[in-house]
């Protein structure tokens, strides 16, 4: 995926709807759930055996570079609201390996950007495994959000050096069908072609 | 696990038999540790009427736990209109807002399917002048085998070295699965902190040799506690004498609170004559509760009480009765007074 | 988002606390005395603990510790809530419209003062009333407030109606109080006409613990109330039909012989003689034409008439005689014949009280009946008995059906057995303090010294008055015996002078005549109507001086400090809108927040609250211990306490009495008061100038007494938090347990009577039984009988009963936001199912109850414990919960029971907080049906 260059836009580049982002080609993405097996708890992996859970199938992104940050406008499907118990969340993940389905492991743990509709501003977490994760302090990240026509579009940023192997990810939770932590639909690595940034 | 030593255990006995429903625990531990607004309907400490629905309602329905081979069971996670209460008022406008007389103090919340932690208070079951009830104080139960932290995917709960569940919320990520697994529906999450909470044993004072506010405060002399593993009375009722029983004990889950069940007095016959032969609570009612189990519990404790009206001296009475209230507080006889925690 | 901290170190900071005084709760909080620990951080009182440091008082006898309950438990949380005003406030548009000014305490102040003043100079000082409160805190000012300016207050007992008309008439007191860890020693416990469950919450581990020491418990109730939860035996019995199942009781053990022969002729009225023809107890007028009317007698087996022992009870084994009938030749040389009481009771009972007669009243099976009295019989038996019977129509008869139960079986005066009431005494010091006129002990002393002298000269008036039966009359003011004595004792007479008993207020001003005298809402078994029997009262001089405020003499201002007329008065708040509210010029409400009454008056002035201000627990036997609620946060915003704020307001008085060239005045005793003194006298010339030095002073003088450890002061309160009493002292609520004080020992009231053979305070000296003022021969009520309930309200299916509440304490708790959390959030009505579905209403419904007097809504709780044909409401809600702000005293008649204006015999006087009419309200007839929102 290119990661076009505008170094001077940054105010507009937050926003989802921002006209910049619709002069660009966004790139379709397949996400698949992160596999029962792998959810952490037996708890978990017993309660979900009969509960699909990560079933955003796809999604489509844009990315930006302005300055030192990279922006991320992330656009799928969500036909119902949340019951105002979980949110709907949306992640940019970075980081390398093999382990992207998982949402990272121990060994390899990623970066989340994360989006949640129910919080202002966005986190920066380290996961080692579906919901194991912990607050990064130190990097600030941001999103803003807006939806229309049953589909949301986030607009995730934060310091394009998180990047590593030019590459990223992204993870959707439903919160209409109670997802959080591991319950996630992700999808794989897509290169980033980050230009000069 | 530490091998060498096996950790200790805290646990709680609760005497529904000097139980009062008077809500001093339950407030007690509100007062200390759910005040902030976001914790409003938090009740860590509850206490209902049974038979009820409880809270949150209907509660036992909502699995968790572990079936008998010890799998974990899917449950439901309570939600707010479940546990409700935290209700907000119209003070100003009642006091201020020049409708006196016209407008009303009450809860700002629509009424239909409304619930509380105590909404079902003095209920009961059964027919006049049959009816029977009892109260019930419910905590968290500091499980030995805690479902709530074994299916926490973070990894932030765990038993510390007393035997109390906590969560470190530095370490909560707020995915409630805790909520579900746990059986006992005792576990609340705060929207605002987005982390879930609930009885930290009071952990803070333990650690200060203070008991526990709801026990250290109760005055209806009903809880006990203390280390499972040592002399006293806590290990007296639940080993020794066999009084005290677990609730729901079939959840797998190994609780830590342990009930010494309601005696009641004699249902009517038709003529209103007494009917001497049967306790008012239907026994298989106590048995859902407490097991097999609470049918001799019962018996014993009836029969001890018997021995005494005749004259004689019984040991599980004196020790029910625990002339000196430190004798409730086990090792934890601190006075709050007299500790200033700093970190 | 907040600052999340460490995980643990945010739970540990709650512990932290810059300081910790001690407090405890003493509005309204009967008996109280719970020894909390107020903890303090960044100024703000964060949260209480009940301190749990009561030693044990007897070995043997569980602790008192913890004491405390829910309310106490947050009671921080009604400082800072959203009900708490800090500000004085004046009223903006009508009354009770809501609208409010915030105005200056100066501003307040001036206007409340020039308005007492026009009061007092248009109508004289007894144109200001107040109500009574049994609020600690504020008892002493309003007190001393209206004792300095000449006002008027109305007797505590007869407003809220927490008197025992029936303990009253047996034994001539009600204040009679067992330490609470003496129920720990009975052997039998019968919850009648109460729910400890609810109303003893401190207390109530004293009786699971004495179940689990032998104990047996029987809940008897017409619903299958809280405090069935712990019986063993739950007797269910018709509403208001329990005095029939008392005397049932009595007729068993009686027929069975097992009455207490000995404790019988010793120590009840049941050997006294009585008249055959004229149903008169044989006087020694009757006999010798001259000497004491109250010299009454009994019959020896060896010698025959013999004048009863008005002086000792003791009989040293002679067996008076207890049945048959004798003639006996009066001074007029004619014959009459005589039968002792328990003759014509046996009589009576055997003819209508048989176990299988009972059960058509009572419902309760015969068998039942016998279990219990055999019971009973054998057993120490306590009654734990509360303010319930009392509320109803013919509780009278109630109580004194069970205290007779209680007579015959010989319970009481023995330890683990008796009955109760309410008593406060032994802090004698809150007296002396307050009846000095110079600070220190020499003065104390010589207040002391005046009460002794007034004694005396009543035991040289009649030698067989015992200490307590002497303070008794004292009670009685210059209306009793103390009227007799040549000098009236500097201090005794000023607080009588200026008391009123509330019935009159209700008739005269309240206009509750009608309703008193619609026939089937009271007694229609009465040959005359309540009028008749008020104006023969008023003729015979019963009430002489406490008639007041009469029809013409129209209150002009009133000061509620501590009390909340509108939401307690039985007969519901719109008769007092209606009918007094206009009468009045100027409605002051001094509370700590908004109530029903605040919302009516005028000005509304901020009070401290507890925590803010030094004051004591009311003291009395069941804890027997001062306890200090001391000053542990400066009062909120502008709120101050009632001390400052009287004395600013007589300052005020003063102040403007001289702009407005006024400067004295004289009270209907013809006392000349100056305006310029005002304040002085309330300060003692300045000394008194808050609380705090009052409380101290009151220690100090109670140290003197005697009756606090030597050296005691309010520092060295502030050590300990609390300090056991050391002796009963003189105040008459001591006096009257009638026991030695001891301080290793659980109190059992009475000892003296039955070891010692002191007398009863009553017309018999004897627990009394059988009345025979004429009013009570009249309606034949000389012994205590069943009577029906009447049909209060109208006839209507239902019957509405109440009781203290679980989550109040009356309505100060109600809107604690802590305390709205544990139930539903809003008054409810408890109904049975079936009432409930044969009108279509479910659980949560509103409703609309109703019957002839008016109506109001509420929330239904649908429950099977309540009695098919109940409703019950429990007590102390706001108004201001209720649509429209009706609640259930709207349909309560507020009646009062004619012979609560009986007098001109024997105990049949007042007394402070003694006998007078008490409103009614339980049982009131009605019916509800399912409203529209
Ligand atoms: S456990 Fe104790 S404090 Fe809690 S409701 Fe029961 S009696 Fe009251
Ligand atoms: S309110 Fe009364 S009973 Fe409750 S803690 Fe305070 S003093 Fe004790």
């Amino acid at each position: 995926m290119k990661v076009e260059r505008m170094d001077n836009e940054a105010a507009d580049l937050k926003d989802p709807a921002s006209a910049v982002w619709s002069g660009l080609t966004a790139e379709n993405i397949s996400l698949a759930p992160v596999p029962l097996a792998a959810q952490p708890t037996e708890y978990i992996r017993v309660s979900r055996a009969d509960q699909p859970y990560g079933e955003t199938a796809e999604a489509s992104a844009t990315a930006v570079g302005s300055g030192d940050q990279l922006y991320v406008r992330l656009e799928w499907q969500d036909d119902e609201r949340p019951n105002g118990e979980f949110a709907d969340a949306a992640a940019v993940i970075l980081g390398s390996g093999d382990n992207i389905a998982t949402l990272g492991s121990d060994d390899t743990p990623l970066k989340l950007w994360y989006w949640a509709d129910d919080r202002d501003g966005a986190l920066n977490l380290s996961s080692s495994g579906p919901g194991v994760v912990l607050k990064n302090s130190g990097v600030s990240v941001s999103a803003a959000a807006s939806r229309d026509d049953n589909r949301w579009a986030v607009v995730l940023s934060g310091p394009a050096k998180e990047v590593s192997d030019s590459q990223m990810g992204v993870a959707i939770w439903n919160g209409s069908n109670d997802e959080r932590a591991g319950l996630a639909a992700v999808s794989g690595w897509l290169s980033l072609d980050m230009e000069a940034s | 696990m530490n091998e060498t030593s096996e950790k200790r255990q805290i646990a709680w006995v609760i005497d529904l038999n000097k139980c009062i429903g008077c809500q001093t625990c339950s407030v007690a531990c509100k007062v200390l540790w759910t005040r902030e607004e976001s914790e409003k309907a938090q009740w860590w400490c509850s206490v209902n009427t049974l038979p009820g629905k409880g809270t949150p309602k209907d509660w036992e329905g909502m699995g968790g736990g572990f079936d008998d081979a010890m799998a974990p069971k899917t449950g439901h996670q309570p939600t707010p209109a479940d546990f409700g209460g935290g209700f907000d008022f119209n003070h100003e406008e009642v006091f201020f807002g020049g409708s006196a007389g016209k407008v009303h103090l009450e809860p700002q919340a629509p009424r239909e399917g409304r619930w509380a932690m105590n909404w079902d208070e003095d209920q009961g079951a059964g027919e006049w002048p049959n009816s029977y009830y009892f109260y019930m104080p419910r905590m968290c139960n500091h499980c030995s085998k805690p479902a709530c932290a074994e299916a926490c995917p973070s990894g932030a709960m765990y038993k510390n070295d007393d035997g109390l569940v906590v969560r470190d919320e530095e370490i909560c990520s707020g995915s409630r699965f805790c909520m579900e697994a746990c059986p006992y529906k005792k576990i609340y999450f705060n929207y605002e902190r987005q982390v879930a909470q609930h009885c930290i044993g009071c952990f803070p004072r333990i650690e200060k040799g203070v008991a526990p506010a709801c026990v250290r405060q109760c005055p209806g002399r009903a809880m006990f506690t203390g280390w499972l593993s040592e002399d006293g009375p806590v290990r007296d009722l639940v080993m020794k004498h066999k009084v005290a029983l677990p609730l729901h004990g079939e959840y797998g889950t190994s609780p830590n609170v342990y009930y010494v069940p309601p005696l009641s007095p004699h249902p009517l016959n038709e003529d209103m004559s007494i009917n001497a032969e049967k306790p008012r609570i239907p026994p298989e009612e106590l048995e859902a509760m407490f097991g097999p189990e609470v049918h001799d519990a019962l018996s014993r404790l009836q029969a001890e009480m018997d021995k005494v009206r005749e004259g004689g001296s019984s040991e599980l009475m004196k020790t029910l009765i625990a002339y000196k209230w430190q004798e409730l507080l086990g090792p934890f006889t601190e006075d709050p007074a007299n500790i200033i925690a700093t970190g | 988002m907040p600052e999340r901290k460490a995980h643990k170190q945010q739970y540990q900071d709650r512990l932290e606390f810059d300081s910790v005084k001690w407090g405890t709760h003493c509005a309204d909080c009967y008996p109280g005395n719970c020894p909390m620990r107020v903890f303090v951080k960044d100024n703000k009182v964060v949260r209480e603990e009940q301190s749990g440091t009561l030693p044990a008082v007897e070995e043997g006898v569980p602790d008192y510790n913890p004491m405390g309950c829910m309310q106490g438990a947050c009671w921080n949380h009604s400082l800072d809530g959203p009900d708490r005003i800090s500000h004085p406030l004046k009223r903006a548009g009508e009354r009770g419209e809501g609208k409010w000014e915030q105005i200056s305490w100066d501003q307040a102040l001036t206007e409340i003062a020039d308005s007492m003043l026009d009061a007092i100079e248009e109508h004289g000082p007894r144109s200001i009333v107040r109500d009574g409160t049994p609020e600690t805190a504020v008892v002493g000012p309003t007190g001393r407030l209206f004792e300095t300016i000449g006002g008027f207050g109305l007797d505590l007992n007869g407003s809220i109606g927490d008197f025992n008309p029936g303990l009253y008439v047996s034994f001539g007191k009600m204040q009679i109080e067992s330490s609470a860890d003496e129920w720990f020693c009975s052997e039998l416990i019968l919850f009648w006409h109460s729910n400890p469950v609810f109303t003893r919450i401190p207390f109530y581990h004293f009786i699971s613990e004495a179940r689990y020491n032998g104990c047996e418990i029987v809940n008897i109730s017409p619903d299958i109330n809280p405090s069935h939860t712990h019986a063993d035996y739950q007797i269910t019995v018709n509403g208001a039909s329990d005095a029939a199942l008392a005397l049932s009781m009595v007729q068993v053990v009686l027929e069975e012989d097992i009455a207490d022969l000995e404790f019988i002729r010793e120590q009840t009225d049941l050997s006294l003689l009585v008249r055959s023809e004229t149903g008169r107890y044989l006087r020694e007028i009757d006999v010798s034409g001259e000497g004491r009317e109250d010299q009454l007698y009994q019959w020896d087996p060896d010698s025959g008439l013999k004048q009863a022992d008005r002086g000792n009870l003791l009989l040293n084994g002679l067996e008076i005689v207890l049945e048959g009938e004798f003639e006996v030749k009066l001074h007029d040389g004619t014959s009459v014949c005589v039968k002792p009481v328990l003759n014509i009771l046996r009589e009576q009972l055997n003819r209508d009280y048989t176990p299988e007669k009972q059960q058509a009243v009572t419902g309760v099976h015969p068998d039942s009946v016998r279990m219990l009295a055999r019971k009973i019989a054998t057993r120490r038996t306590n009654i734990m008995h509360g303010m319930n019977a009392a509320k109803i129509y013919h509780g009278d008869l109630i109580e004194r059906a069970m205290c007779l139960l209680l007579g015959v079986t010989g319970n009481w005066g023995r330890r683990g057995s008796g009955i109760r009431g309410w008593a406060v005494g032994l802090m004698d010091g809150s007296q002396l303090a307050m009846g000095k006129n110079k600070p220190g002990l020499l003065a104390a002393d010589a207040v002391l010294s005046s009460r002794e002298g007034a004694i005396s000269g009543l035991q040289q008036l009649d030698p067989t008055m015992t200490t307590e039966l002497a303070m008794n009359e004292l009670t009685k003011g210059p209306r009793g015996l103390l009227g007799q004595l040549q000098q009236v004792p500097e201090g005794t007479e000023l607080p009588f002078a200026a008391h009123s008993i509330p019935a009159f207020w209700w008739y005269y001003q309240v206009e509750f005549g009608n309703r008193w005298n619609t026939p089937e809402w009271g007694d229609s078994s009465l040959p005359r109507t309540f009028d008749e029997y008020m104006q023969e009262a008023l003729d015979k001089g019963w009430w002489n001086g406490l008639d007041h405020p009469r029809r013409d003499e129209v209150p002009q201002v009133l000061i509620e400090c501590g009390s909340n007329m509108l939401r307690k008065a039985r007969g519901g708040k719109e008769m007092l809108l209606k009918n007094l509210w206009p009468k009045l010029k100027t409605i002051v409400d001094i509370d700590f927040r908004m109530t029903a009454t605040a919302s009516y008056s005028d000005y509304f002035l901020p009070a401290a609250q507890h925590y803010e201000k030094v004051c004591f627990a009311i003291t009395g036997p069941q804890v027997m211990n001062l306890t200090l609620a001391d000053k542990v946060v400066e009062p909120v915003c502008e709120s101050k306490s009632e001390w400052r704020m009287f004395s600013e307001l007589l300052a005020a008085m003063s102040r403007r009495a001289e702009e407005r060239g006024i400067s004295e005045y004289s009270d209907p005793e013809g006392k000349i008061r100056r305006y310029a003194e005002l304040e002085q006298v309330f300060t003692m010339d300045g000394y008194y100038e808050n609380e705090e030095v009052v409380a101290d002073e009151q220690v100090r003088d109670s140290a003197y007494a005697g009756t606090l450890p030597e050296g005691t002061t309010l520092d060295s309160l502030r050590e300990t938090g609390f300090v056991r009493f050391t002796d009963w002292g003189k105040m008459p609520g001591a006096l009257h347990q009638a026991s030695p004080f001891e301080t290793d020992k659980v109190h059992t009231p009475f000892r003296h009577h039955v070891e010692r053979g002191d007398p009863f305070p009553t017309y018999s000296r004897r627990a009394q039984f059988y009345i025979d003022h004429e009013w009570f021969l009249e309606a034949n009520e000389q012994l205590p009988i069943h009577k029906p309930n009447p049909a209060m309200g109208g006839d209507y299916p239902m019957g509405l009963t109440s009781g203290h509440n679980r989550w109040s304490i009356h309505s100060i708790n109600h809107l604690n936001r802590t305390v709205l959390s544990t139930h539903r959030g809003s008054p409810n009505v408890m109904v049975n199912p079936s009432d409930a579905k044969a009108r279509g209403v479910q659980d949560d419904d509103l409703v609309r109850i109703f019957n002839d007097v008016s109506d109001f809504y509420c929330h239904a709780k649908v429950a099977p414990n309540v009695r098919p044909g109940q409703v019950i409401s429990y007590n102390g809600w706001e108004p201001l919960q209720y649509k429209d702000w009706n609640g259930a005293n709207e349909i309560e008649p507020g009646m009062v029971k004619w012979n609560g204006f009986s007098g001109g015999y024997g105990h049949l006087n007042f007394a402070f907080l003694g006998w007078q009419p008490i409103p009614i309200d339980r049982w009131t007839r009605c019916d509800f049906e399912l409203a529209m929102n």
